[in-house]
């Protein structure tokens, strides 16, 4: 180890939080939690000569150092060099070419009229990914139609939420993804059966949990973080989950979100494309993480996705995701349905669980 | 006179998705287009989007699915 400056890869991105730090490796898709405090020392001697920067400030800490820093050359984190001027850092701007990106459709009452109004919608904002959710009653003639309308468009891929109802459901979801190669998954809830149920399509998921309503959204999972460059990028400055996003609800309310109660119009009486183009109905894409009280202090905010439909405090749009079981300030996840705190605003959200 | 641009990306849309994120450098026409071969693949150094390496996409679109149902999934 001859080389002066530790440099980290471009794509690998520290992110400092309350208690905790954490490295964002973009291209590999991991994440590392570090101690905050080596967090802000790669962040201090960035393209500083590290070893004459730790016998200079840090003399006493210099064993741990180095070996947090030869952990970090293992992972393929940093790597030593005499040249740090040579790997400049990645460009931060994230811009995309489509004006709604993804839509989350509640297409159980709709009409058919309403459903081709919704697809030549999409289709013209240039809208890539959709996710079409049923509750209580499924019908696969609208699937069908909104799949069959859907071809030659710039959308690739589908997600559906139906409910079981019974085995020949199976049968008609698996005819489904056979016939339209852009649905990615259908997801079967309210099924009771699933131990009985052996051998499906890869693309059919089965789960026992009633998902009756909206209020099931807006959990907020490790499992969901999203560690990718563009989310990273676009998480610097927008909102994680509301950017891009269009939502028809069940009453064909055009939203940010299905689960929030502010509508900008409704498909009977509203063009799609003019209001979804509104500024006011892009209000909402701005709300970044480092507004948003607690996640600002949070190592997982720029992979975090987010939610902005259930808060802890219902009346401030810039308070804590409801759903969010992590304390930045000690570096802990707990249960958050349990926490005593939140009891009440499940309540006036009507969420149970 | 075969166009170019054309057969390319005729071609580039039969390939698996894992490699459309590769740069056609060369082609070799073999008698007439439908018998031919795309050959010598250079990767593209620039990053892509999803558009080539998957379908689905970056992030949820929404976070209805527990911890758990993710396992089991």
């Amino acid at each position: 180890m001859n080389k002066m400056t530790f440099k980290l890869f471009a794509n690998c991105k520290i992110v400092i939080g309350a208690k905790n730090a954490s490295i964002c490796d973009l291209q590999r898709g991991n994440i590392y939690s570090i101690p905050k405090e080596l967090g802000a020392f790669l962040l201090k001697s960035k393209n500083k000569k590290t070893l004459r920067f730790i016998e200079d400030k840090f003399k006493n800490d210099k064993e741990t150092i180095l070996e947090y820093l030869a952990y970090l050359e293992k992972n393929e984190i940093g790597f030593w060099t005499d040249e740090p001027e040579r790997f400049p850092e990645l460009n931060t701007e994230w811009k995309s070419p489509e004006q709604i990106n993804n839509a989350i459709i509640e297409l159980e009452k709709l009409e058919e009229n309403e459903i081709i109004k919704i697809v030549v919608a999409l289709k013209n904002l240039l809208c890539k990914h959709i996710e079409l959710r049923f509750y209580k009653n499924n019908s696969l003639d609208r699937i069908d139609l909104f799949m069959r309308l859907s071809i030659n468009s710039t959308i690739r891929s589908v997600i559906i939420y139906i409910p079981y109802s019974s085995s020949l459901i199976l049968n008609n979801a698996n005819d489904l993804i056979v016939k339209y190669p852009q649905i990615s998954f259908i997801i079967l809830h309210s099924c009771d059966k699933i131990d009985l149920i052996k051998n499906l399509n890869p693309k059919i998921k089965l789960t026992s949990r009633k998902i009756d309503s909206r209020h099931h959204c807006g959990t907020i999972d490790p499992k969901l973080f999203s560690i990718k460059l563009p989310v990273f990028m676009e998480s610097l400055k927008f909102n994680s989950c509301l950017n891009k996003k269009l939502s028809i609800d069940i009453n064909g309310d055009i939203k940010n979100c299905p689960s929030m109660p502010k509508s900008y119009g409704n498909i009977k009486t509203d063009d799609i494309e003019t209001t979804a183009s509104s500024n006011v109905f892009k209000k909402s894409w701005s709300i970044h993480k480092d507004l948003i009280s607690t996640c600002k202090d949070c190592e997982f905010k720029y992979v975090c996705t987010d939610c902005r439909a259930y808060l802890e405090d219902p009346k401030n749009q810039l308070s804590k995701p409801l759903k969010c079981g992590y304390d930045p300030y000690k570096g802990v996840w707990e249960n958050w349905s349990k926490n005593p705190l939140k009891q009440k605003v499940k309540e006036y959200y009507h969420i149970e669980l | 006179m075969i166009n170019k641009q054309l057969f390319l990306d005729n071609e580039k849309n039969n390939l698996p998705f894992f490699l459309r994120n590769y740069k056609i450098k060369e082609f070799i026409i073999n008698g007439n287009v439908n018998n031919s071969d795309c050959q010598i693949f250079q990767k593209n150094t620039t990053y892509d989007s999803e558009s080539v390496k998957c379908r689905l996409p970056l992030k949820p679109i929404s976070k209805i699915l527990t911890s758990n149902e993710q396992n089991d999934f």
